[in-house]
């Protein structure tokens, strides 16, 4: 499953070549400026926020200062690009908390696993994971999607709190197993589909199904 | 202060660098990779620094033995080099590094990226705990002094929120509203759920009691 990322840059084909790079793992939500953040923050629900360091109205940081008090900020990592970067700037940008500073001159490649870095280490610590239409609130071990409550089991909880947690993937059925059941058996394999099925059933609101596939656990887009 | 292992086949770069890290952290340095393995079987660390170039065993090599080390805790773990090259940067967050770290670094960004990454990893485990017992809040998980004890949903959710509460008391209707998100649980399922939960926690040393017309609370054994 993909994950989200919003994207402000003024440049057009900045977010362009970025959408390219990130394709296969990211659905990129671009905007021109940051005026049109509010909405953006309250229509998607983001796993990072990538601001172009240098832009006409405001600078990053002040775009950033902006978000953190919006209402509907989710807690996502902010992270800032720029074409130069000054040592003072990119240590201040680390120090406002787990966020990173890429320089354009970054291989795309690199931009993409630091992101990929970044996001895992903020999907393990989040308290509500949203993916789509589906949220799995940690704080009250809720998942709801739209505004329906799904009762999910024990066991199914752990598998999609995994599950989500490690997105975009792809997980191997033994590791999800083992994080399951401690160990990975043939029999703990099949209990296994048997509680992804029941899911797909409960979860069929949801946009996205998981999928078994060969040694792999999926989540792909109905 | 927490504590951070580095290795480095290198006694003028454990020296040097530590010099900067020891600062703000506690550091525990090893000269031969193999040796810090041993000392992972059965100890935690906050963070972990790894030379990539290593006669013994490369880095890399040393990544791959930690995140199959039963012991290892999950913590951030950093590769760190001279060779900035781009092909090296990439193979390390390929790897899952959490960050790379140039030798040109300046040590007051060194210093900020490590502790950044150690507060969003003390985050990255949420947990709450009392008296021997842990919930795991990411896996929905309980223990007992690190014995799995196996918990239904409704259970689980009853001990956390009673957990959040501690040591106030929690009103019955908000307990339930919590829980089963409704207000119509009967009296007599929560006290065989209590019950039942008290039974599980045997050798406690709370126990879950009710106080007529007040709530419900953990109470410690006399």
């Amino acid at each position: 499953m993909k994950l989200k990322l919003i994207y402000i840059d003024d440049s057009s084909s900045n977010i362009e070549s970025l959408k390219l790079i990130l394709e296969d793992e990211f659905n990129v939500v671009g905007a021109g400026d940051q005026s049109a953040f509010p909405s953006l923050l309250k229509d998607h629900s983001p796993h990072a926020i990538l601001l172009d360091f240098h832009m006409p109205v405001m600078n990053g940081f002040e775009v950033y200062e902006k978000i953190v008090i919006d209402k509907n900020y989710n807690g996502c990592p902010v992270l800032f690009i720029s074409g130069d970067i000054q040592d003072d700037n990119r240590l201040k940008a680390i120090k406002l908390g787990g966020m990173d500073f890429f320089s354009r001159s970054l291989p795309p490649q690199e931009v993409k696993f630091r992101l990929l870095s970044r996001i895992r280490l903020h999907l393990q610590s989040a308290a509500v994971l949203t993916f789509d239409n589906l949220c799995l609130d940690k704080n009250t071990f809720a998942v709801t999607i739209g505004t329906d409550l799904i009762d999910l089991t024990l066991i199914e909880l752990r598998v999609l709190s995994f599950i989500l947690r490690s997105q975009p993937g792809p997980i191997s059925k033994g590791q999800l197993v083992k994080a399951i059941w401690g160990e990975s058996s043939v029999q703990n394999l099949g209990k296994l589909s048997v509680h992804v099925s029941h899911m797909n059933t409960k979860l069929a609101a949801w946009k996205h199904e998981i999928r078994m596939r060969d040694d792999l656990v999926l989540v792909s887009k109905i | 202060m927490k504590d951070l292992a580095y290795v480095d086949d290198s006694k003028d770069n454990l020296d040097s660098v530590s010099l900067v890290l020891e600062s703000c952290f506690n550091v525990e340095t090893f000269q031969n990779p193999l040796s810090f393995l041993n000392v992972l079987v059965q100890k935690q660390f906050n963070a972990i620094l790894l030379d990539v170039h290593m006669p013994l065993l490369d880095g890399f090599g040393v990544f791959e033995r930690i995140v199959n080390e039963p012991n290892y805790n999950g913590c951030p773990i950093f590769l760190l080099s001279s060779d900035e090259t781009d092909s090296n940067r990439l193979k390390s967050f390929e790897f899952g590094a959490v960050d790379f770290i140039g030798r040109s670094m300046m040590p007051e960004e060194l210093i900020a990226r490590v502790e950044s990454k150690i507060i969003y990893f003390e985050k990255n485990s949420p947990a709450l705990e009392l008296g021997g017992l842990k919930l795991d809040l990411n896996n929905v998980r309980s223990y007992y002094n690190n014995i799995d004890i196996r918990l239904t949903l409704i259970e689980f959710k009853i001990l956390f929120h009673l957990l959040k509460t501690f040591p106030e008391i929690i009103s019955k209707e908000s307990l339930v509203r919590k829980v089963w998100s409704n207000n119509s649980t009967l009296d007599s399922t929560i006290y065989t759920h209590i019950y039942n939960l008290n039974s599980k926690f045997k050798n406690w040393k709370y126990e879950i009691v009710i106080e007529r017309s007040k709530g419900i609370k953990l109470l410690e054994k006399i």
